[in-house]
């Protein structure tokens, strides 16, 4: 049971090779940082791992198979995203919701869960604001309730903290890992030391190769 | 684990529609404005129509046949009655000799120039006009000769051309084994006729003559429906509006699609958790017609409302037509718009994720 990358190589069209031969195991339960400065490919790697770009060589291989060759199956992946992704014209239980009803949840049950998970990440008694009165660092621990509402196997979060305050990724960072289940695995891209602090192994991208830091 | 369920598709429909008031409002609006011009033009044509087919019925209409035994008439005066209030036709005609054609030799017809607006008021089943410059053929004349619309025919001296047949049996049987050129109104006539619609005819008979003084004006009452020019099933088939729902469709299927490109992160969204192309296209086609369906009601109820303000409440026929018309628009609207949608939210999910939504 494992997300694989096998001898993974990414371009943008003709331009420099971001990713160069990469290989990674990501195991049940763990929790793993990529580092890396802006612009050096960890966004590319993850959005690779989670079957949102097909790499330009090499594979991405769930639990042996190759990822690209079938849909994933529901709640094997969620996303916490870098910019603030919520819809902002609906309430924040809403959003939560949608992690829920995305792997076949009914709406009530959806809803109940994410006043749940909205308490889970500090923000009890917010479900019913609307997303567009949040601010940035409630607005990404909904995206986060969202992201485990959908009770994936890997939660990949691609910069979670990048546009937020010390004592705001704090609080962030905070929800993120405190509210993790032990059988889900957390692969976190990052530049923020306090976030890859937080996680059991930490990777980082030199020149478009990934090395233990 | 299952994946998104249809229900909760529509749900997320409903929810988005709901949610977003001031943009649904907004989209109503335009909507309902667009099908409220369809409702309004149907029901101004429909009541024009309506009213034509009760002043016929009530008062029938008038075909008048202006002669001369001795002095001929300006065909230019003739054709120009087409442009008079009332008028709904009128053109002029010229017997000229015995002509055969090639495929007949030995049979003689008679020959006669016409001017094309005689057609009509011979012919109101007429469904086109010849150009100038065709031959004509009376519907007898084109049975014996096995001839029909479109067949080349060569008159004796002349040139081939396209034969248009002329259905002549309701106002002037006598002339439906006869030859003509149709030809532009130049030169002169021996008769002009001219139908007229059911109310001018008091207003003509002080008019039209004025107009010859010095011919013989003679008018005749045609009160049956069969004779009746402007036929009104015929008309509202060939409304030249008829296609405006395509139109309308169209463009607001067109002005959907580009607005649906400020929404392509919350597609990026909606795809980052596994919902399926088919998933959008079901969420933007609820979408869609719950605003659609919405705007239609509110598009009928505003345009009859008005209309019955300004012109009287209409028929139930006329809102009928109208109100069909309208949601021919919003059907298009349903179809193509979730495809224009869906296609402006394609592409890998994570470029769609890097606008804010």
């Amino acid at each position: 049971m494992s997300l694989r990358l096998s001898a993974v190589s990414h371009r943008f069209g003709r331009g420099r090779v971001i990713l160069n031969s990469i290989d990674l195991r990501v195991g049940v339960g763990e929790t793993l940082a990529i580092v890396a400065p802006s612009g050096s490919g960890k966004t590319t790697l993850l959005t690779i791992l989670g079957g949102l770009l097909v790499p330009t060589n090499g594979s991405v291989l769930l639990d042996g198979q190759p990822l690209e060759s079938r849909r994933l199956p529901p709640g094997t992946l969620a996303w916490v995203f870098q910019t603030i992704s919520l819809f902002g014209h609906r309430t924040a239980s809403e959003n939560v919701a949608v992690g829920g009803l995305a792997v076949g949840r009914d709406k009530g049950t959806a809803r109940r869960d994410a006043e749940d998970l909205l308490a889970a990440v500090g923000l009890a008694g917010f479900g019913t604001r609307r997303a567009n009165t949040l601010s940035g660092g409630e607005a990404q621990r909904v995206g986060i309730a969202r992201a485990l509402a959908a009770r994936p196997r890997y939660l990949l979060a691609d910069e979670p903290t990048g546009h937020l305050d010390r004592s705001t990724s704090e609080v962030v960072a905070d929800a993120l890992f405190s509210s993790r289940r032990d059988d889900m695995s957390i692969i976190v891209a990052t530049h923020d030391t306090l976030i890859a602090a937080q996680c059991q192994r930490a990777l980082v991208i030199v020149n478009g190769e990934l090395r233990e830091q | 684990m299952r994946g998104w369920r249809i229900r909760s598709v529509v749900i997320e429909a409903s929810s988005n529609v709901a949610a977003a008031a001031m943009r649904t409002l907004l989209i109503t609006a335009g909507f309902g404005m667009a099908f409220g011009s369809i409702v309004w033009i149907e029901l101004d044509f429909t009541t024009d129509l309506l009213a034509y087919a009760d002043r016929f019925r009530e008062q029938g209409g008038y075909v008048g046949v202006v002669t001369s035994e001795e002095l001929p008439i300006p065909a230019a005066s003739c054709e120009a009655l087409n442009g008079l209030t009332g008028v709904v036709a009128a053109g002029g005609i010229r017997q000229s000799g015995l002509t055969s054609v090639e495929s007949a030799p030995g049979t003689l017809f008679q020959r006669a120039y016409i001017t094309v607006g005689i057609i009509r008021v011979w012919d109101p089943s007429a469904r086109r006009v010849p150009s100038n410059g065709a031959h004509g053929l009376g519907s007898a004349a084109a049975r014996y000769l096995g001839v029909r619309s479109g067949s080349p025919i060569t008159p004796s001296g002349e040139t081939t051309r396209p034969a248009y047949v002329i259905g002549l049996e309701r106002r002037n049987e006598q002339a439906s084994g006869w030859f003509f050129n149709i030809v532009p109104p130049h030169g002169v006539v021996d008769q002009c006729w001219v139908e007229l619609a059911p109310t001018a005819y008091a207003g003509w008979v002080a008019a039209i003559p004025a107009q010859f003084p010095h011919h013989q004006v003679a008018v005749r009452r045609v009160a049956a429906l069969d004779q009746f020019s402007r036929d009104p099933a015929t008309e509202l088939e060939r409304r030249s509006h008829r296609f405006a729902w395509l139109a309308v469709g169209a463009i607001l299927a067109a002005i959907t699609s580009i607005a649906s490109w400020f929404r392509r992160s919350e597609m990026g969204v909606y795809r980052a958790f596994g919902m399926p192309r088919v998933g959008l296209l079901l969420m933007h086609q609820v979408e869609t017609m719950m605003i659609g369906v919405a705007s239609l009601a509110m598009a009928v109820v505003w345009a009859v409302a008005l209309f019955a303000s300004n012109y009287g409440f209409p028929e139930t026929d006329q809102i009928q037509i109208a109100a069909s018309a309208a949601a021919k628009a919003l059907l298009l609207l349903i179809i193509a718009a979730p495809i224009g949608a869906t296609l402006a939210a394609r592409g890998d999910p994570a470029m769609l994720l890097k606008e804010q939504p």
